[in-house]
C-alpha cells in the first residue's frame, strides 16, 4: 500500500469518470428515446390531453386521477380487463403444459429429426399474424376444418368466431399453437442442464418415469419455468394483435383486450384515457411478475 | 440504501410535481376561423410536397405531370403513404410541425384532423362550392369554416345478382317493401341469404346510417352543436336494420374483413349488398370478367323519406406549417377543374366530385357508372363533427346488438343518444 488513500480516491474518481463516458452514448439515446417517452406517457394520464392540443401539448389540464377513474366506470374497459385476465389465466397455463412436454418429448424420445422438429414447432413464431389470421379465420368457419373435424367425433362444433363465448377460446387456441415455441426452446435448454445421473439414480431406486418427472425434473425446473412465466405474462397480457385481425375486438366486445380498448382510445383521439389504460395494464404486468417471483422461488 | 431509495422518490416527485405545474390550460377564445391570404392566377412555383395513400398513391404522380407542364417552375412529389398509417403520420408530422405542404384526407377522417388545428382554412373564392355533389361539399365545412377540397367521390349502391333476380321474375326494388320481397325472392332461386350487412365491424355506421336517412331523421342540430338521434324517424331507420335480420334476409354474422363478401357473392350464397365502385375490381378478382355480366346494379332502395346513399371519397387539404403553401393550394385548385377531374377518372377509375366532370364521354358511357351518377344526387357523409370517429364506433357497436338481437331499436337509440351527449360534438 504505497499509494496514499487521497490518490487512490483521485484515481477511482477518474475510473468512475471514464466508465460514464462510455456509458454515455447509450444512456443519451435511452434516456431520449426510452425514458422520456415513458415519463411523457405517464404524465399524459394524468391531464385531459385529446388529439386538439397536439400542436400545444403543455397547454392542458391537469386532472389527477380522474382518467382512471373514467376508464373503471367505462363498462367496455372493465369488459376489457376481465377479457385479458381470461386470456392470461388460461393461456399460460395451456401455454406452458403444451411446450413442456414438447420440450421433454424433445429431448428424450425423438432421436432423429431433432433439428426438422425444432424448426417445424418454430415456424408458427415467425410467421406474419395476417398470414396467420387469414388461414385460420378461414378454418374456424361454422363449415370450415375445426367443425369438420368435430363432426367427425360427432360434436356439433360452434361458430367460434361469431359466438361471444367461443371466440375467446378460439384465440386462445391460436395463441398458444402460435406461442409454444419459444417456452418450448427455453424448456429445452433447462431439461438439458439436468444432469442424467438423477434420473439414473431414481430409475435404480425404482421410480417410474412420471414420479422421476414430477419429484426431479419439476422441481429443478423452477428457475426456467419462472423465466417462461414472466415471459409469456408480459406477452399475453399485452395480447392484441389477434383480436385486432380476427375479430376487430367482437364478438359484441367479448375479445376486446386492454391493448384493444388503448388502441381505440387513441384513435378516438382521447390521449389521456389511452396513456391511463397503458399504464393499468404496466400495473397489471408488474403485479402478476410479483406474483410470480413468489411463486416460483427456488427454495434451495 | 433507504435513504439512498427516499432522495430519489422525493426528486422524482419534485421533477412530476414541476412538470406537470407547467401545464394548464390557457382559456381559448374561440374566435371565428380566418381564411388565410387568397391565392392568385399566376404560376406555382417552388416545390410542393404532396401525400398521398393506397393506389391515389401510385398513380398520382402521373396526373401531376401535367401541372407541371403548366407550371414549370413547380415540382410536385408524391409521397405515397399506406392507409393503414397515415392517420398516425399525419398527427405525427401537425404535432412536430414538419408537414408536407398538402394531402389527401379521407373524407370522414377530416373532422378530426381539424380538431388537431394542423390545416389551413380554405382561401376564399378558390374554388367554386357549387360545382362539387352536396354530400362532398358538406363534408369539408367543419366548424362554421371549409378545411378540404372534394378530390374524389364514392357512394354506396345495391349490387344484386342479375341472373338470379331475372330467374325469379324480379327487378330491382326501389323502395323498402320492394326490397323485402326482392331479397325474398332471390332465396328462392337458392341464395342462403338475401342481402348482406355489416353487423358491427368497424365502419358498420356507413350501413346503418342511411336507413336512418331514408326515414327522414336529421342527426345533429342545424349548428352542428347536439346529438338528435332520438327521434322517430332514427328509430325507424333503426328498426328497418334490424328487420333485415329478424325477417331473416340477412345472416346476423355479417363479414368483418375486406374481401369476405365478394367470393360469397359469386358462389351464390349472398343475393345482394351495398357497397362501393371498388366492387367492380373485387368482383372481376373473386368471380372472372365474365362474372361481372351476372351483376346488376341499382340505386338503394327509397324509405319513406329518400333514397340516400352514404358518400365517401377523400379531400385535398393543405397544412398550416406548409413551406409552399402558395404553390400547394394552386395544385388543389388545378385538381378540383373539370378537366383534370375526367384525366383523373380515366387515370384512376376514381368518381369526380365535381358534378359537370360526369358529362364528359369517359363518364357519360358507362351504365354502370350512370347509377352510381344517379346516386350521388343525393348522398350524405356523417356528421361534420370533430368527435365522429368516437360517436361512429358508438354506433358499430350498439348496431351490433341489434343486429344480434341482444338489444331492442329503442335501448340502443337511447344508449346512442346519451352516450353521443357525454362525448358532444366538439364545437
Amino acid at each position: 500500500m504505497t499509494r496514499s488513500p487521497h490518490r487512490r480516491d483521485r484515481a477511482r474518481a477518474r475510473r468512475t469518470l471514464i466508465a460514464w463516458l462510455f456509458c454515455s452514448p447509450f444512456l443519451f439515446f435511452f434516456l431520449l428515446f426510452g425514458l422520456w417517452p415513458v415519463l411523457a406517457s405517464l404524465l399524459m394520464s394524468f391531464t385531459d390531453i385529446t388529439s386538439r392540443d397536439l400542436r400545444t401539448p403543455f397547454n392542458v389540464g391537469f386532472v389527477g386521477l380522474q382518467n382512471y377513474l373514467t376508464l373503471f366506470s367505462d363498462d367496455t374497459f372493465v369488459r376489457s380487463v376481465l377479457n385479458t385476465l381470461y386470456f392470461v389465466v388460461v393461456g399460460i397455463p395451456l401455454t406452458m403444459i403444451v411446450s413442456l412436454a414438447i420440450a421433454v418429448a424433445l429431448n428424450s424420445g425423438i432421436t432423429r429429426l431433432k433439428a426438422v422438429f425444432r424448426v417445424g414447432y418454430f415456424a408458427p413464431v415467425v410467421t406474419s399474424i395476417i398470414a396467420i389470421a387469414v388461414v385460420w379465420r378461414y378454418m374456424y368457419q361454422d363449415d370450415g376444418l375445426f367443425n369438420a373435424a368435430l363432426a367427425v367425433l360427432g360434436i356439433d362444433g360452434p361458430d367460434w368466431l361469431n359466438d361471444p363465448a367461443w371466440a375467446m377460446p378460439a384465440l386462445i387456441i391460436m395463441a398458444v399453437w402460435r406461442n409454444f415455441g419459444i417456452p418450448m426452446v427455453i424448456f429445452l435448454a433447462g431439461l438439458q442442464a439436468i444432469p442424467t445421473e438423477l434420473h439414473e439414480a431414481a430409475s435404480v431406486d425404482g421410480a417410474g418415469k412420471w414420479r422421476s418427472f414430477r419429484s426431479i425434473t419439476l422441481p429443478l425446473l423452477r428457475p426456467t419455468t419462472l423465466v417462461v412465466a414472466v415471459l409469456l405474462s408480459i406477452a399475453y397480457l399485452q395480447f392484441f394483435e389477434e383480436p385486432f385481425v380476427m375479430t376487430g375486438g367482437g364478438p359484441l366486445d367479448s375479445t376486446t383486450s386492454i391493448g384493444y380498448y388503448a388502441y381505440d382510445q387513441f384513435g378516438f383521439g382521447l390521449y389521456g384515457i389511452a396513456s391511463a389504460a397503458s399504464y393499468v395494464l404496466v400495473l397489471v404486468i408488474a403485479l402478476l411478475s410479483f406474483l410470480q417471483f413468489r411463486l416460483f422461488r427456488s427454495r434451495s | 440504501m433507504a435513504r439512498k431509495t427516499g432522495l430519489a422518490a422525493l426528486a422524482g416527485g419534485v421533477l412530476v410535481a414541476l412538470a406537470l405545474t407547467g401545464c394548464g390550460r390557457a382559456d381559448s377564445t374561440g374566435g371565428d376561423v380566418k381564411a388565410g391570404a387568397a391565392i392568385d392566377d399566376s404560376p406555382a412555383i417552388g416545390t410542393i410536397n404532396v401525400w398521398a395513400m393506397g393506389t391515389e398513391g401510385e398513380l398520382l404522380p402521373d396526373l401531376v405531370a401535367e401541372f407541371e407542364e403548366q407550371n414549370p417552375d413547380a415540382d410536385v412529389k408524391v409521397t405515397a403513404v399506406p392507409w393503414q398509417d397515415y392517420a398516425k403520420k399525419i398527427e405525427t408530422a401537425v404535432a412536430s410541425g414538419s408537414t408536407p405542404d398538402a394531402t389527401m384526407i379521407g373524407s370522414s377522417d377530416l373532422a378530426s384532423f381539424v380538431a388537431g388545428g394542423g390545416l389551413d382554412p380554405v382561401p376564399d373564392e378558390l374554388v367554386d362550392d357549387s360545382s362539387f355533389f352536396a354530400g362532398a361539399q358538406s363534408s369539408t365545412e367543419i366548424d362554421g369554416a371549409t378545411y378540404a377540397v372534394p378530390w374524389y367521390v364514392e357512394t354506396r349502391v345495391l349490387f344484386y345478382r342479375a341472373d338470379l333476380a331475372k330467374a325469379a321474375g324480379v327487378a330491382a326494388p326501389t323502395t323498402w317493401d320492394e326490397f323485402d320481397e326482392f331479397a325474398k325472392a332471390l332465396q328462392g332461386e337458392g341464395a342462403e341469404w338475401g342481402f348482406s350487412s355489416a353487423t358491427g365491424a368497424p365502419y358498420t355506421w356507413q350501413g346503418v346510417l342511411p336507413y336512418m336517412w331514408q326515414a327522414g331523421a336529421q342527426l345533429t342540430d342545424d349548428g352542428l352543436k347536439d346529438f338528435t338521434f332520438d327521434t322517430p324517424e332514427a328509430l325507424e331507420g333503426l328498426e328497418r336494420y334490424q328487420s333485415l335480420f329478424t325477417s331473416g334476409v340477412a345472416s346476423q354474422n355479417g363479414p368483418v374483413n375486406l374481401g369476405e363478401i365478394e367470393p360469397q357473392f359469386v358462389s351464390g350464397e349472398v343475393g345482394s349488398f351495398i357497397s362501393g365502385p371498388w366492387e367492380m375490381g373485387l368482383l372481376t378478382q373473386a368471380g372472372g370478367e365474365d362474372f361481372l355480366a351476372n351483376v346488376g346494379l341499382a340505386p338503394i332502395p327509397a324509405g319513406p323519406d329518400a333514397n340516400t346513399s352514404y358518400i365517401g371519397g377523400s379531400h385535398f387539404s393543405v397544412f398550416k406549417d406548409a413551406k409552399n403553401r402558395d404553390g400547394a393550394w394552386k395544385l388543389v385548385r388545378w385538381l378540383s377543374d373539370a378537366g383534370t377531374q375526367e384525366a383523373w377518372f380515366e387515370l384512376s377509375g376514381d368518381l369526380p366530385a365535381v358534378q359537370s366532370a360526369w358529362e364528359g364521354d369517359a363518364l357519360a358511357s358507362d351504365p354502370n357508372l350512370a347509377v352510381f351518377g344517379e346516386q350521388l344526387q343525393n348522398a350524405q357523409n356523417a356528421p361534420a363533427v370533430t368527435s365522429w370517429t368516437q360517436v361512429g364506433a358508438l354506433v358499430d357497436s350498439e348496431a351490433e346488438k341489434v343486429a344480434k338481437g341482444v338489444s331492442t331499436p329503442e335501448d340502443a337509440l337511447a344508449a346512442i343518444q346519451s352516450a353521443a351527449e357525454k362525448i358532444g360534438t366538439g364545437e
